[in-house]
Order: C-alpha cells, then structure tokens, then sequence
C-alpha cells in the first residue's frame, strides 16, 4: 500500500523526465512514435492467441479449419460452447459434472486455505511463542522449493491415505499454503495494538480477538487472497492429471485435457478446444480485472527488495 | 528477563471465573494460544509438506510398488536416472529449453519494459502493463490447447503467414529438430507478463538524479544506459532470471498437451519424464529420484547466478 502510494506521488515528475532520461534528446518526438509502434506490435503479438481463441470458439465448426483463416467473426455461434457442454462428438463426457467439480472443490479449497491461514497468520503476527520466527522462516522457505521434487511423495502418500479419486486430494494437500499464511500474516503484523488491548480489557477471548477484530479489519486481504487461491486451483492441471482416474471426478482442466485426445478432424477438435480454453480462462481474466492493482502489487513487492 | 515478566504477570490472572482448566499467567496463555491457533495449519503443513521431504528421500532408495513388496535398492534408482537414455535425453533438453527461452524473454520483457515506461500517459502504461499481463493469469492448459492450433500444420495461424510470403510450410510440433524451438517460442511469447511488471517498478524506482548527474558530466545515451539503468536494474534481473529459469527447468504442461515428449523423445524434459516414470511405468523410486536430481540441479543454477550477479556488481 504504501509503495503503491509512493509511487503515485512521485509519477507526473518522473514520467517529465522518463521521457528524457530513456530517450536521446533531440529527436525525441519521431522516437516516442517509433516506441508506441513497437509497443503495439509487441502487444499484439502477445495477445493474439487469445483473441484467436475467442474468435473461434464463437465459429461455426465448419468454419474453424478453413484456408485462408478469418481473422474477423462474421456470423456468431453457440455451436462449439453447447458441443462442449454437453459432451457431444465426445463419449461419456460429463463436462457440467467436471465444471461443477472444479467450482466446488475450489471453493472448499479457498474456504478452508483461509481459514487455516488466518488464524495461523494471526498467531505468528501477534502472539509470542519460542521459536515463532523460526518456523515462520521455515515455512516460508519451503515455497522456494521445486514442486517436482516432492511431488512423486505428495502422489504416493495420498495413494496411501486413500485419497486418490476423492475430492478430498484436490482439497487438503494444498490446504496449509505458505504464500496465504505469508500474505495475511503480513497484513495482521500492521493492525494498531490499542484495538487488541482494548478488546482484551473488555474481556475478550483470543478467538474472539481473532474473529471480532482481526477477520473484519482484514477483509480487502482476505478478499485478495480467496480470489487468488480460487484462481490458483481452477488453474491447476498437474496435481488433478496425477491423482484423478475416474471422469465422473475430473477437474474442468483434466477432463478438457483428455477431451483434446479424443477428438478426430480439426474442425471440431480445435472448436471445441478453442471453446474449452475460453471457458477457463473467464474467471482468471475476471479476477485479474477485479484484482489488477493488488496482483501487480503482489509481484512487484517479492522482486525490488533485493 | 523472561522470570521478571513472569512475577509481574502473576499477579493478572486472566480468563473468567466459569473456566473448567487452571488459570494461566498471560505469557502462558500467550504461548498457549499461539500454538493453538498455528495447530490446524501445522497439522496439515507437516503432513502435507514436510513428510513428503522425507518420504521422498525414502522412496528414491526404495523399489516401490502400490501393491508389491517394497524393497531397498540403494542408490540404483539414482544410477537408472543417470544411464537410461531417455532420462539423459530429458536433461539436455530441459538445460536447452531454458538456455532458450530465459535470455531471450528476459531481453525481451526488459525491453517491453523500457519502451512502456517512456510513454507519456500513466493511463496508457498501466493498459500495456495490464494488456502484456492479461494472457499470463490464464492457465498452461489453455494457453497450450490454443497454441496447438496456432502451430497446425494444415489449418494454423503460423504456417498461413508463412505461405503469404511462399515459404514451405514448417511441421512445428512434428519434426524433431523443430519441436523443441516452437514450445520454446511459445513460452517466450505468452509468459512475459510478470518480468515486464517487475522491470517496469525497477525502472520507475530509479532516482531520476542519477540520470541529471550524468547528464551535467556529459554521458551519451548509451552510456547513460549501461553505467546506470543496467547496474541498478540487476537485482530486478537477478530475481527474474532465477524464477524464469525455475520455470523453464521444469515445464511440464505445454509438453503433455503439445508432444507429449515425442517426436522420439526430442522434447521429453525433466518434468515429463518425471510423469512418465510415475504413471506409465509406477516407476516412483526412478521418479523421485530423478526429481531430488531436479533438485539440486535448479538450487545450483540458482546458487550460480547470485555468485555470477555478485561479481558484476555489487548489491
């Protein structure tokens, strides 16, 4: 928040000499056009696949394969969208089944990340206990770890637990997340002692500490953090691919995936591919609209304190 | 210190009068509860977390078998990874990925970077921030069923463009001297969003009295450039080398959904290999050794480029 609003302030002097500082002087106007061209040239490449991907989805299947290609969308279907939905072309496909199983899942995945992160995020911001910043530090650097390494183990211990084909291996392995305990602890660290002690005074119990004042002062992080790891488990493909076998219990991901293997003839196969990537990518996009300043915050904050 | 606090919070008893248990002292009951609150989040952080760190290590000396006998094997898994010609090739390929797409989208996002910050309009910088964002947020699996249609060899994007200027078409995903390059060029075009973030808060937050003290002591532009942007820009660098190359080292998805290792194993990288092992072959000693192998593979990089950044300069 602060840097955010550092930054701002700093901003009209900075771009005046931004403009000086980057380019050469002198023949600053032909350069500046010169920039905003390749900027757009760069942009475009960067955001053709996706507007490819839209256009066709919303093609009808006859006119998805075709040469030369139709960069403009003439005449709108739902054709690939209800093909997918309803499994059509493809055998047995619950498509509403596995959309419904990501929906779910990821939302008794994001309410138990929270909660678990919230009050453990308390804990290490306000109490004191031996060996709190040790641990903390030990938790956070296992996020620095590759998750190839200790995937093959995280496979073999829920084959063990029994998990595998259960909702329950798409909900707890990931339910203690290092990146939402570090986020909230971050957050809880910054909330005034007065408001704790004036609570405690008036008889308060610590988990009421934690749900009457922490929980309704926190909300914008937690609100951040839900959208986060919501969208962090619709994404997800590798873990759902290793420990689902059953289709009636596929994610929107591992069932799409399997569909692309399935499916004969280009025409139909990439329409219905086109529209399956659409369909996934909806909420990411719309949570990244909703949440664009604190995304680009989020990264920003991990990278320039080097 | 600890004993003053403690004859000082024995007097404040805290808690009401209807508690079943003993009454703590504050600094008790504040290491009390603290443990409580942390309990649901470690129970599941040491199940989840730290025992496969151990198990893993297990089962890299182990023959494992869901159902079998398992039995110690020692190092063979280890000595299987290293001779078995696949797992070799996955290696070189994985090194060449990376070697491919880190230098070049790294040069890439910087340069992005530096075309956004010069613009004169705030609104406009944050729509190419957002706009070079936008296609990252969405997931591999996407990003590679769309590109499988870009690189078609009959009805795709690509090879459309090549034919508007009589060029053979090229078997992007089908020849083996193409297949490795093409899922190289993918990355580097559709994963540039968080690098170009990152360059373009490092570039806004140098002080503008760096470039003034150089211009009054007559530095061109260049090497305006090179003696301050560079320099103050590595930590930036150094943190978007590092997670780039973690990335690269360990791509997974755009292989599974594009080649699946084919052709003959010229794009097979660490992290289907890995895959492989586990689910085709229920090869989980050989996978999880291969993975500690991954391991200590990408921390060495790692540890590489921060010694390599220190000697340029300095922090």
């Amino acid at each position: 928040m602060a840097t955010q609003s550092r930054l701002n302030r700093q901003t009209p002097s900075l771009l005046e000499l931004l403009q000086l500082r980057l380019l050469p002087e002198g023949s600053a106007s032909a350069l500046r056009y010169l920039a905003l061209l390749m900027i757009l040239v760069l942009a475009a490449i960067s955001l053709f696949p996706l507007y490819w991907a839209l256009i066709t989805s919303f093609k009808h299947p006859s006119d998805v394969a075709t040469i030369p290609p139709s960069f403009v969308l003439t005449r709108p279907v739902l054709k690939n969208y209800i093909d997918l939905l309803t499994g059509s072309g493809v055998a047995n496909s619950p498509v509403l089944k596995w959309f419904w199983n990501s929906v779910f899942t990821g939302a008794a995945f994001t309410l138990g990340v929270v909660l678990v992160a919230s009050l453990a995020g308390y804990s290490f911001a306000r109490k004191q206990f031996p060996g709190r910043d040790k641990l903390f530090w030990l938790i956070i650097s296992t996020m620095l770890v590759p998750a190839w390494s200790t995937l093959i183990a995280s496979y073999v211990l829920t084959l063990k637990l029994g998990m595998h084909d259960t909702y329950w291996a798409l909900i707890l392995p990931g339910l203690a997340s290092p990146f939402a305990l570090f986020l909230f602890r971050q957050f809880a660290v910054t909330l005034p002692d007065e408001l704790f002690q004036a609570a405690r005074i008036d008889g308060a119990h610590e988990l009421q500490l934690w749900w009457l004042i922490t929980i309704p002062l926190s909300r914008p992080v937690l609100a951040t953090l839900a959208i986060f790891t919501f969208t962090y488990h619709w994404n997800d493909f590798l873990w759902p691919l290793l420990v689902l076998n059953k289709p009636q219990i596929y994610t929107m991901p591992v069932g799409v995936s399997i569909i692309m293997f399935q499916l004969k003839g280009t025409g139909p196969a990439y329409g219905i591919g086109m529209s399956a990537a659409i369909l996934m990518s909806v909420l990411p996009i719309v949570a990244f609209i909703m949440m664009q300043k604190q995304m680009i915050q989020g990264i920003t904050i991990g990278s320039l304190k080097g | 210190m600890t004993d003053r606090v403690d004859k000082i919070g024995s007097g404040l008893r805290i808690g009401p009068k209807t508690f079943p248990w003993p009454r703590l002292t504050i600094s008790q009951s504040e290491k009390l509860w603290g443990y409580l609150l942390i309990m649901p989040f470690m129970a599941f952080f040491v199940v989840f977390f730290l025992l496969p760190y151990g198990m893993v290590i297990w089962l890299s000396v182990v023959d494992w078998h869901p159902r079998g006998v398992t039995e110690y094997v020692g190092l063979q898994n280890y000595a299987d990874v290293v001779e078995m010609p696949s797992a070799q090739k996955s290696m070189v390929n994985s090194f060449y990925y990376a070697l491919m797409v880190v230098p070049i989208s790294t040069a890439l996002s910087l340069l992005t970077a530096i075309l956004i910050v010069s613009l004169r309009s705030s609104n406009l910088r944050g729509f190419f921030q957002a706009a070079f964002y936008l296609p990252g947020v969405i997931s591999g699996l996407a990003v590679a069923i769309i590109w499988r249609f870009v690189f078609d060899f009959h009805v795709g994007v690509l090879n459309y463009a090549l034919s508007l200027v009589n060029l053979e078409p090229v078997n992007w995903l089908g020849s083996i001297y193409a297949a490795l390059p093409s899922l190289a060029g993918m990355a580097i075009v559709s994963s540039n969003g968080v690098a170009i973030i990152i360059f373009c808060a490092a570039l806004l937050s140098i002080p503008s009295s760096l470039y003034d003290a150089a211009a009054v002591d007559g530095a061109a532009f260049w090497r305006k450039h090179w003696s301050i942007t560079l320099p103050l820009l590595t930590p930036a660098m150094l943190y978007v080398i590092v997670v780039s190359t973690l990335g690269a080292l360990q791509v997974f998805v755009p292989i599974y959904v594009l080649t699946r290792g084919g052709p003959v194993h010229s794009t097979i990288t660490v992290g289907y290999y890995i895959y492989n092992q586990l689910i085709f072959y229920a090869n989980a000693g050989t996978a999880a050794a291969a993975g500690l192998l991954l391991l200590v593979a990408t921390v060495g990089f790692t540890i590489f480029q921060f010694r390599r950044f220190s000697q340029v300069v300095e922090f």
